[in-house]
């Protein structure tokens, strides 16, 4: 371990937004620790203050709101996720993904909260929030705000967060009605792979056979988080039999940007994409998971 | 600090009295172990380090604290090859809390260059730096805070040169040379008849050239150590594979006698071959010795992957020729090897893959050649199986393609080609013993059910399912030279009996082994022996636990021991009762006097102060010599045979492979041990997994890309196999103790070579390179689609 910075454990939300703006910039939100940890750890930030906002009940909620949807706390971990009865009742495809999170300890620690502002291009549950279309709630000096969570993801690791803002909570609107999800990732093995391919798929049949709904999250072939809208568009209004998947794929290569790695190419990243991207849509139309 | 260490348990420095009741609880648990039986040989024991280790309790080096104690770090070579102009340490000699700031000019001029096989590497470089990360600066300061901040006051200035980066480079004319001996380590020829007549009458002859990436021995615990005056003693604790090397190396390198050096082994978290050379003995003693107080080092990830050795990134031309009824007739093989910058294990490496050529086949003519070179690598050196698993890659998969062609069993190819008791290898050796056979018969009837499971399963969607084998025959103990094992059992008055033998564990639970068997000879209770390895003062140069020779050549000194403490032990006792000897029985923990029972304690009460003239000895030291220059002679005293069978799934879209079952027949002789002889070949097949299928040094102009665990892919718990069968055949080795042999590193060569096969089977592709990633597999089904 390194020297210690300052830290602070704070115990209200607002406590927490004073401190990050007495620092102006040198301060960093610590809730699971997963990633602060590590990068502190490994001397690569050394930020002057740490904000525990691990003692904030009120970002811990997992909520049922009026319209059917869904607010989870920011602090609430992939743990909580997985072994909530309101979460897998709603929106059961985030309990899948939750599911499957690196490993026991990791899911134990590491929040929902964490997972969107610090992972990058990285996280699981991003891509299934973007299918569900979810929003997100952010408070500051000057009060909250909330945003569509595509909108949160700017660039790499470049969020619409200031310096001063906390990801308060997360709203999952009701799935369309009758909609089907899936959720597949892939890297190359089984747990725990910078060089991740994930992509969650929500969809639906309308009367006419024809998919009427269509809404993906894609991660690890942008610089962040995103939903592949060129692809929807081009299966929209197709019947399951009917889809062209080389048009797809064209579509779908404008709508990502896949970095090579030390592990795969950006080629490798965007021929498995498309895979996954077709076998989730096809196990969401098949009546997949619901 | 001495009386701790005294007390040999190595694996737990917190005293005797935590000791004693551990010995407690683990009394009870070997009786549960044995069923009664009072033999201990061939029993399931469980080591009697892990109720330690799983409660925590045991002290690596870089947990162990002393007073006074300083941290030591080193400064290392940015580049890959340079000139060293110019090292400025006197702002960092002034830096808060340094105490002590070493640079090659403190190394005394006779211990300036260590080595393990060679003296060829500088404690810390002087006018040149050969690889990216090798030592230039070492500083010790009251933390390792202050330590880390002195470095950066540090100031060298280097001419950087053009490294060599391949082995082809280093053998071009006009190269430059990166050592007084040039840039050679090794070039070995062995001839065995006319190969390239053999394969021009060859009814079939099959080509391939066979390249593997440089790996890391990714152990847990990275290199670590403490020195520190016991007395005038210097002593250093540290997680090594071979303590009594670094005894030796001190004693010139500090200029002490050598009875004022002391190494001791601390509890060591996995070695694999890299915990074999120096690392941070020669900086942490010398730093002691300049400053009188305790140093320890414990060396960073990032460090562990840019600095320490790697296993050899090779290139293997290959041409297997066969009769068109599956008789192997003429090998020709041509190795060239990335040796990195210093001799490390080099050529012991190539020297083994030299002898290795054919095995585990019997094939009448043989055209094999290895050159190794020096490059500006990080050195490559031991790691587990010293090279013959590429080896094992490319024969294994040449004769499944010979197989194939001929649409041959790859068992029975293997029946037919398989070296037998009698069999006289390429070196002239009669080999006897040999269970090759057994293991391709015990797995036979699986791989035959499996097949048809398989073949009655559809092949719909995107996985398709392969099976494939592979085989090994691998030499235990080093390569044609001596190498001797020794063992001490001594007791004294309370009836504590101590094995002192010259191996020491590095994790494998060999010290289990070793008390088993002295237990048995000795005829006496396991519970009572605690062995003491890894204590070069403790114990005879034995060699390193290295080649798989702990169980085959300490386990045979044990047992000599034992039988010797069991002699010695009745006269003693016969001549201090009066009796005649003939008339005592040492026999399970009973001892008989004219048929009356004395308890071993009594016995040893009343043998009283003349216990201490009890000294048993054992040495094992097998006659094996081998020519160097024309590979003619016994390299080996026994061999180790084996066959694997995997199952693979390859999804053809995404190219990945799962290895959902696997299955391990092996010929280890009488096993000690079966569940420590079942660990080894569980984590062998998932080491070499890891080989096969993700691990991979990222280079690139002689820099690592990817010295982490975040980029450096191992298997993890998820990626293993559902389901890993070891079959243990009965083939007893009359050479070895109560018949064993050794099983170390047998169990990671056929690995890659059976998931190539599995792979080839389920998809007709054919690997030639590892690690057989996703990408590349789809590459090569990409290929072979646009070839059909």
């Amino acid at each position: 371990m390194t020297e210690a910075t300052s830290y602070l454990r704070a115990t209200s939300v607002d406590e927490a937004i004073a401190a990050l703006a007495s620092q102006a910039g040198d301060a960093v939100i610590v809730a699971g620790g997963l990633v602060v940890g590590s990068l502190i750890n490994q001397r690569l930030a050394s930020p002057a203050l740490l904000v525990d906002i691990t003692r904030i009940p009120s970002l811990k909620k997992i909520e049922a709101g009026t319209d059917g949807g869904l607010t989870i706390g920011a602090l609430t971990t992939h743990d909580d996720v997985l072994r909530s009865d309101i979460v897998k009742r709603t929106v059961p495809l985030l309990c899948e993904i939750a599911e499957d999170i690196a490993c026991g300890r990791l899911r134990n620690r590491g929040t929902l909260g964490g997972s969107l502002c610090m992972m990058g291009q990285q996280g699981d549950p991003a891509t299934g929030l973007l299918a569900l279309n979810a929003t997100i709630r952010i408070k500051g000096p000057e009060g909250s705000r909330t945003i569509p969570l595509e909108a949160f993801f700017k660039d790499a690791f470049e969020l619409d967060l200031g310096e001063s803002e906390i990801l308060e909570e997360v709203h999952v609107p009701a799935a369309p009605k009758g909609a089907h999800w899936a959720f597949l990732k892939q890297g190359p093995r089984n747990a725990m792979d910078f060089t991740l391919v994930a992509v969650s798929v929500v969809a639906r049949l309308g009367g006419d056979g024809r998919i009427d709904h269509i809404r993906c999250g894609m991660n690890g072939v942008s610089p962040t988080a995103v939903r592949p809208r060129n692809a929807e568009a081009a299966l929209l209004g197709k019947s399951p039999g009917a889809i062209d998947w080389n048009a797809v794929g064209t579509a779908f290569d404008s709508d990502i940007k896949p970095e090579s790695d030390l592990v795969y190419s950006a080629s490798y990243k965007a021929r498995l994409a498309k895979v996954l991207l077709r076998r989730a849509v096809e196990r969401a139309l098949a009546g997949g998971t619901k | 600090m001495a009386s701790e260490l005294d007390v040999g348990e190595k694996f737990a420095l917190d005293g005797l009295d935590e000791q004693r009741h551990w010995q407690e609880v683990y009394r009870e648990i070997i009786g549960g172990a044995t069923k009664g039986s009072d033999v201990f040989f061939g029993h399931s024991i469980p080591r009697n380090d892990v109720l330690y280790k799983v409660r925590g309790r045991a002290k690596y080096a870089a947990n162990v604290t002393m007073p006074g104690m300083l941290h030591g770090v080193f400064l290392r070579s940015p580049h890959p090859y340079a000139k060293i102009k110019r090292v400025d340490v006197s702002k960092a000699k002034t830096a808060p809390g340094v105490q002590c700031v070493l640079t090659a000019w403190d190394v005394r001029e006779e211990g300036f260059l260590v080595g393990s096989l060679f003296e060829d590497t500088p404690v810390l470089a002087k006018t040149v730096v050969r690889h990216v990360g090798e030592p230039v600066v070492a500083v010790a300061a009251e933390t390792l805070a202050q330590a880390e901040a002195a470095l950066d006051l540090i100031e060298v200035d280097y001419e950087p040169m053009k490294p060599i980066l391949t082995p082809q480079e280093a053998i071009a004319p006009g190269a430059p040379q990166l050592h007084e001996q040039g840039n050679i380590i090794a070039d070995f020829t062995k001839t065995r008849g006319d190969a390239e007549a053999a394969l021009k009458a060859s009814d079939i002859v099959v080509e391939g050239v066979y390249t593997n990436d440089p790996i890391e021995h990714a152990y847990l615990e990275s290199p670590a150590g403490i020195s520190f005056w016991d007395g005038d003693v210097l002593t250093l604790l540290v997680c090594t594979q071979y303590p009594h090397f670094h005894h030796k190396q001190l004693a010139r390198v500090t200029g002490l006698p050598m009875e004022k050096i002391r190494v001791v082994q601390s509890v060591i978290g996995g070695a694999f071959g890299g915990k074999i050379d120096v690392t941070i003995e020669c900086a942490a003693s010398l730093m002691t010795m300049k400053t009188g107080r305790p140093v320890k080092m414990v060396l960073e990830r990032n460090e562990v992957f840019s600095s320490t050795t790697k296993r050899h990134a090779m290139t293997i031309r290959h041409r297997l020729g066969a009769t068109k009824d599956g008789r192997l007739t003429a090998l020709d093989m041509d190795v060239l090897c990335d040796g990195g910058a210093y001799n490390s294990y080099s050529l012991i490496v190539a020297g083994r893959c030299i002898i290795h050529s054919a095995m585990p086949y019997d094939i009448p003519a043989i055209k094999t050649h290895m050159k190794t070179t020096f490059t500006n690598h990080v050195p490559s050196g031991a790691m587990r199986s010293f090279g013959v698993i590429k080896l094992g890659f490319a024969t294994e998969s040449q004769l499944n393609k010979i197989a194939d062609q001929l649409g041959m069993s790859p068992i029975e190819i293997r029946r037919i080609n398989a070296v037998k008791s009698g069999t006289v290898t390429m070196t002239g050796q009669v080999l006897q013993d040999v269970g090759f056979i057994k293991t391709l018969d015990a797995l036979e009837p699986i791989y035959e059910a499996r097949r048809k499971e398989l073949a009655a399963k559809p092949q719909t969607g995107p996985i398709r399912t392969g099976l494939g084998i592979a085989s090994l025959g691998y030499g235990i103990g080093y390569s044609g030279v001596r190498n001797p094992s020794t063992a001490r059992i001594e007791v004294d008055e309370t009836g504590l009996v101590i094995a002192n033998c010259g191996t020491p564990d590095v994790g494998t639970g060999s010290d289990m082994a070793l008390a088993q068997i002295a237990a048995d000879a000795a005829g006496i209770d396991i519970a009572r022996i605690r062995v003491v390895s890894g204590d070069s003062t403790k114990t005879d140069d034995s060699g390193p636990t290295s080649a798989s020779r702990t169980t085959y050549f300490s386990g045979s000194a044990a047992r000599i021991a034992g039988n010797d403490f069991n002699r010695q032990f009745v006269e003693a006792l016969a001549a201090k009762l009066g009796v005649s000897k003939g008339v005592v029985r040492l026999n399970d923990d009973q001892v008989l006097v004219n048929n009356s029972p004395m308890s071993f304690e009594e016995a040893c009460k009343t043998i009283g102060s003349a216990t201490k003239n009890i000294v048993a000895y054992g040495k094992f030291d097998p006659v094996n010599q081998l020519d160097l220059k024309n590979f003619e002679g016994d390299p080996y005293p026994t061999y180790t045979y084996a066959t694997h069978l995997a199952e693979v799934e390859v999804d053809i879209e995404t190219g990945r492979i799962e290895v959902p079952n696997y299955w391990a027949a092996h010929d280890a002789g009488t096993l000690v041990n079966p569940m420590g002889a079942v660990g080894q070949i569980e984590g062998g097949v998932v080491m070499g997994l890891g080989m096969a299928l993700w691990e991979r040094i990222v280079r690139k102009d002689g820099y690592i890309q990817n010295p982490g665990y975040r980029d450096y892919l191992l298997p993890g718990a998820k990626d293993t196999p559902t389901k890993i069968e070891t079959i243990f055949v009965d083939n007893p080795d009359p050479t070895g103790p109560y018949g064993a042999k050794g099983v170390a590193e047998a169990s990671i060569i056929p690995v890659p070579a059976a998931i190539a096969a599995g792979l080839h089977e389920a998809t007709g592709v054919r690997p030639a390179k590892m690690p057989m990633d996703a990408e590349t597999v789809l590459d090569l089904l990409d290929r072979k689609e646009a070839a059909e």
